[in-house]
């Protein structure tokens, strides 16, 4: 069989009804971000929503929708979130929220719980305390692939394992293909890096990184420095969201839900099974958002993209249309990717290279701020912006507009 | 090789055959008998044509 590496042959995007302009983000909070915390994730969630309420001025006895993840730790579930608030009313319930993918995706399911009247604010949350379980020798994103039996099996005994060997290879085959460069991967850590500085609570705030300081820096998987890498930190973030007309009488400016999209491969879960090594279901995902929300990639303020690595923005910018496939090196390349004056302002709060490690909830929070104008490495008048999604063998495209 | 490096389960039906094989000094993935095509890693049924009978 002939295999095309890059037409778009290898997946599907998911038929999403259009729920443009239904609801908005009424509410966003964040945990604090921090080395290990010694709390559970939970207890970071929960932090997280108190913040996200008093953020829309709302009451805890107002959120009659909960979305979640069932993985990654305990998680703020509808009991949970009645035992921290003291509260006991009944909760439309969906797991099939969080972080990653699904911190996109929850947006349109939660459009279509509140068309149909089953919630009117809905809260969507996410947390991680792998610092504090690495440090206990325990839990993490490479125990969890360790314990798959593909990857036992077929990867791990060969040392294709962990994640950043997975992705370094992929790194690897687009500088094969496409030319692109170790100046062009560190462009993207360093303007996380810039961003992080500029935004109080991120992790690596108060920690500068120079492009020739990457270079300079240790190869750790040919060619991933550790600054190509995503930090592990404990934290979570929320955000609540509620009908359109009911946004209009809260505390916060009107940010709408403009666009959400899904796109999966069809040629397996795992890395080695993608026949498009590297490109990402962005290519699916992102052209039913796009056209949802009636925006064109010309027409973006700020992205933010789910970013274990560098090479995921490298893939996902082309991915989504902001360039052509294999010219995202070149594309990143300076300044390009800055708050103020880039071509395409990009994980503003440093991302989960610089900013925090909490898998995309922190990213829709950042890009909700960034359309209010309440930004710290604030975009000037942006009024699009968009957060990506992937897990892999799916990506996931948001799309916000400020009204 | 070190004493603690992680080592496949063998028996673990799904790679059985494929280890069996290498043991044999082969190099062998399932192929799908209806449409020929090669299914790896191993799966119940064919990603091209949804055959359940591979070899």
């Amino acid at each position: 069989m002939t295999v095309s590496a890059h037409a778009a042959d290898w997946g599907h995007a998911t038929a999403y009804e259009d729920v443009s302009g239904e609801i908005a983000v009424v509410g966003v909070g964040e945990s604090d971000h921090t080395r290990a915390s010694g709390r559970t994730s939970g207890q970071i969630a929960a932090q997280a929503v108190e913040r996200a309420l008093d953020d829309a001025g709302l009451q805890p006895s107002d959120i009659d929708g909960i979305m979640y993840a069932p993985f990654a730790g305990d998680q703020l579930d509808e009991d949970a979130f009645h035992r921290h608030f003291g509260t006991s009313h009944d909760m439309w319930v969906s797991k099939r929220g969080g972080g990653m993918v699904w911190a996109a995706t929850a947006a349109h399911e939660a459009a279509l719980a509140i068309r149909e009247g089953r919630a009117r604010h809905v809260l969507n949350t996410f947390a991680v305390a792998w610092a504090t379980r690495r440090s206990e020798m325990v839990g993490g994103p490479g125990e969890s692939h360790a314990q798959e039996l593909f990857k036992q099996s077929l990867e791990v005994p060969f040392g294709w394992f962990p994640q950043p060997v997975y992705f370094a290879t992929i790194a690897q085959r687009h500088m094969h293909e496409f030319g692109t460069t170790q100046e062009q991967l560190g462009a993207v850590a360093v303007a996380c890096r810039h961003h992080a500085n500029l935004t109080p609570g991120a992790v690596m705030h108060g920690r500068p990184l120079t492009l020739d300081a990457y270079l300079a820096s240790p190869t750790i998987v040919d060619p991933f420095r550790k600054e190509d890498c995503c930090l592990i930190s404990d934290g979570g973030g929320a955000y609540i969201m509620s009908e359109s007309d009911r946004a209009r009488d809260l505390r916060q400016p009107v940010v709408e839900v403009a666009g959400v999209g899904l796109g999966s491969s069809s040629t397996g879960v795992h890395w080695a099974e993608q026949r498009a090594f590297t490109s990402t279901p962005q290519v699916f995902a992102a052209p039913g958002a796009l056209s949802m929300a009636g925006v064109a990639p010309t027409d973006v303020d700020v992205l933010t993209l789910y970013d274990p690595f560098t090479i995921h923005a490298i893939m996902q910018i082309e991915d989504m249309g902001f360039c052509a496939k294999g010219e995202g090196g070149p594309f990143v390349e300076g300044k390009a990717l800055d708050h103020d004056g880039g071509v395409l302002p990009y994980n503003t709060h440093g991302g989960l290279l610089s900013h925090a490690y909490v898998l995309g909830i922190a990213h829709v929070v950042e890009v909700v701020r960034q359309l209010r104008g309440q930004a710290a490495a604030q975009v000037p008048d942006a009024a699009v912006g968009i957060y990506g999604g992937y897990t892999g063998p799916q990506a996931s495209t948001l799309v916000l507009r400020r009204v | 090789m070190r004493a603690d490096f992680p080592l496949p389960d063998t028996g673990w039906e799904p790679t059985r055959q494929y280890w069996a094989r290498a043991q044999r000094g082969e190099l062998a993935v399932p192929r799908c008998d209806a449409c020929g095509t090669y299914v790896w890693y191993p799966r119940e049924t064919c990603q091209a044509c949804g055959g359940s009978s591979l070899t």
